[in-house]
């Protein structure tokens, strides 16, 4: 029995003048296509009836005034679905009064795609995309290699850049690519989201990106996609009805705003590296996308990963660098005194003003002495005169995993007798092989 | 690929009525040639679609002008290609559908 190898290869591509009787040509060949691939009776009426709607529009609208063109029309087969694309080279989607579609065309395609998609194409014109439910058709995931292409792209763009400085070049690149609207947000200290960047596309994108990239959410609503995902780590799917709007918004005049993006639906992906909760990224879909697709949200995940990664490497830098100004500050201006503390106790750096205050020659003496022989040659009391020990030190809390406010300590040197107030603020240091804590430890004897 | 489809319209008449039949698949290329049979064809017209192959919204909107145009107009909407295009938009609920057009 003879097979035909070439009907059912996962594309096939046509390039024909824009004129009448490419609609025909076009519509019998994408119909072969999906007969070829597994394609049911009923789908074979959809696509063809889809496609005869998006190369009529091309034909008649995006030649005005002017020689007919070209018209592109590939079809791809993916697992489980049929993607066509028709691109013209003329002028758009112009209205024009003696339209021979009554205005059908688009509504028809919309209510025989899964998704559909138009926007204007590189070289001028349009491009639509139509995506249909094809149960039982093989072939390639969508993109797959343009997928891989961009998330090494967010690799890339979040690398090197440190919200604020650049990241914004982020949204930039998943707009309109792969949502209407993205945001980004970044924990602050308090593990509140901060918003750092925000892009809307569309005609009034500029003054609604602007909003989006300073806007600041309520995240305490039970409902709140964004709230859901810092509590799960898992990415959530928020519908943003009026009501929805409401509860996340804090002004009326944002919830306003917000309603006239059109965005329907709205993804919050947490951003989480090695354990670590360093964000979330937000995906804005307009319904012409429709509701995001299980693969859609995969993607993003995927997305969120990526850039969760760099971020990462990004913001440990930004620690180190702002550590380590903290302690030129303090070493050069204030001579405060500054430990660091590894988990397991032991002391891995100290300055001068630390040694002396612990009443050690040097800071090499310093971190040659057993934490036990250090904390035993000290008394070391709250302000009310309770016992602290060494787990209720700000650093070691913090390694524990703690909390760590600023903890005002009377330290008695028993070797000398001599009575120190001393304030000590701890801040953790992941480097991602080992977790330190910074003591900052401050004499405030003088002021008591 | 295949060169497209043959097409063609033909126009009889059966006592007052004129009946009109296309063959073929309706689109922006033919719909043109649809249209000139019905204006030609009077006051009385069955538009006989059952050896239509397909149509598409430009076929749509020739059917609603002819059934706001001509008094007495009537379809008969064949294959379910045809039926499923009328279902989308309601077409059933605005213009006369005949399950066969008139004897002769």
């Amino acid at each position: 029995m003879a097979q035909t190898v070439c009907s059912t290869a996962p594309r096939a591509a046509w390039e024909l003048p824009a004129e009448p009787s490419t609609v025909a040509a076009i519509r019998n060949g994408v119909r072969e296509f999906a007969r070829a691939h597994g394609a049911s009776e009923a789908l074979l009426m959809d696509v063809a009836l889809a496609v005869t709607e998006a190369v009529t529009n091309a034909v008649v609208h995006a030649f005005v005034d002017r020689e007919p063109g070209t018209v592109w029309t590939s079809i791809d087969a993916g697992p489980d679905e049929l993607v066509v694309t028709v691109t013209d080279d003329g002028r758009g989607m112009q209205p024009r009064a003696d339209s021979p579609g009554l205005g059908l065309g688009l509504p028809t395609i919309a209510s025989l795609t899964r998704s559909m998609d138009m926007h204007p194409s590189p070289g001028g014109g349009t491009t639509i995309t139509m995506a249909f439910a094809a149960p039982g058709v093989r072939g390639p995931a969508r993109h797959a290699g343009h997928e891989a292409q961009l998330l090494e792209q967010v690799s890339r763009t979040v690398e090197g850049t440190w919200p604020g400085e650049g990241v914004e070049r982020l949204v930039d690149l998943l707009v309109p690519e792969l949502a209407d609207a993205c945001s980004l947000d970044v924990l602050d200290a308090d593990g509140q989201p901060q918003r750092f960047a925000g892009r809307i596309d569309g005609p009034d994108g500029a003054a609604q990106s602007e909003w989006l990239a300073t806007l600041q959410k309520r995240a305490d609503a039970p409902a709140s996609a964004t709230r859901q995902a810092m509590e799960d780590g898992r990415v959530h799917v928020a519908e943003l009805t009026r009501e929805h709007i409401a509860g996340i918004t804090r002004t009326e005049a944002d919830a306003e705003r917000m309603a006239a993006t059109r965005i329907r639906w709205w993804v919050a992906v947490p951003l989480v590296a090695d354990g670590r909760r360093l964000g979330l990224l937000g995906f804005g879909l307009r319904p012409p996308r429709g509701a995001p697709s299980p693969e859609q949200l995969e993607l993003f995940q995927a997305v969120g990963e990526r850039a969760a990664r760099a971020l990462l490497t990004t913001q440990l830098i930004s620690d180190l660098r702002r550590t380590r100004r903290r302690f030129e500050r303090i070493l050069d201006v204030l001579g405060e005194a500054v430990t660091v503390q590894a988990a397991d106790g032991r002391l891995v750096y100290a300055n001068t003003a630390a040694a002396r205050l612990l009443g050690v020659d040097s800071p090499e003496q310093l971190l040659a002495t057993p934490a036990t022989e250090l904390a035993a040659a000290w008394e070391i009391t709250d302000a009310r005169g309770a016992e602290v020990g060494f787990q209720d030190l700000p650093a070691a809390r913090l390694l524990a995993g703690e909390d760590a406010p600023p903890l005002l300590t009377r330290s008695l040197h028993r070797a000398t007798g001599r009575v120190f107030w001393l304030l000590t603020k701890a801040t953790l240091l992941d480097d991602g092989g080992e977790r330190l804590a910074v003591n900052i430890i401050e004499d405030v004897t003088a002021s008591r | 690929m295949d060169p497209a489809p043959e097409f063609s319209v033909t126009r009889r008449r059966v006592g007052a009525t004129v009946v009109v039949a296309p063959a073929g698949e309706i689109d922006l290329a033919t719909v043109d040639a649809v249209k000139r049979e019905i204006e030609a064809a009077g006051e009385h017209v069955v538009l006989d679609l059952r050896e239509v192959t397909f149509i598409d919204s430009a076929g749509l909107r020739l059917v609603l002008e002819c059934s706001r145009a001509v008094p007495d107009f009537a379809v008969v909407p064949g294959p379910r290609e045809v039926r499923r295009v009328f279902d989308l938009v309601g077409l059933g609920e605005r213009v006369p559908m005949l399950d066969a057009p008139p004897d002769g």
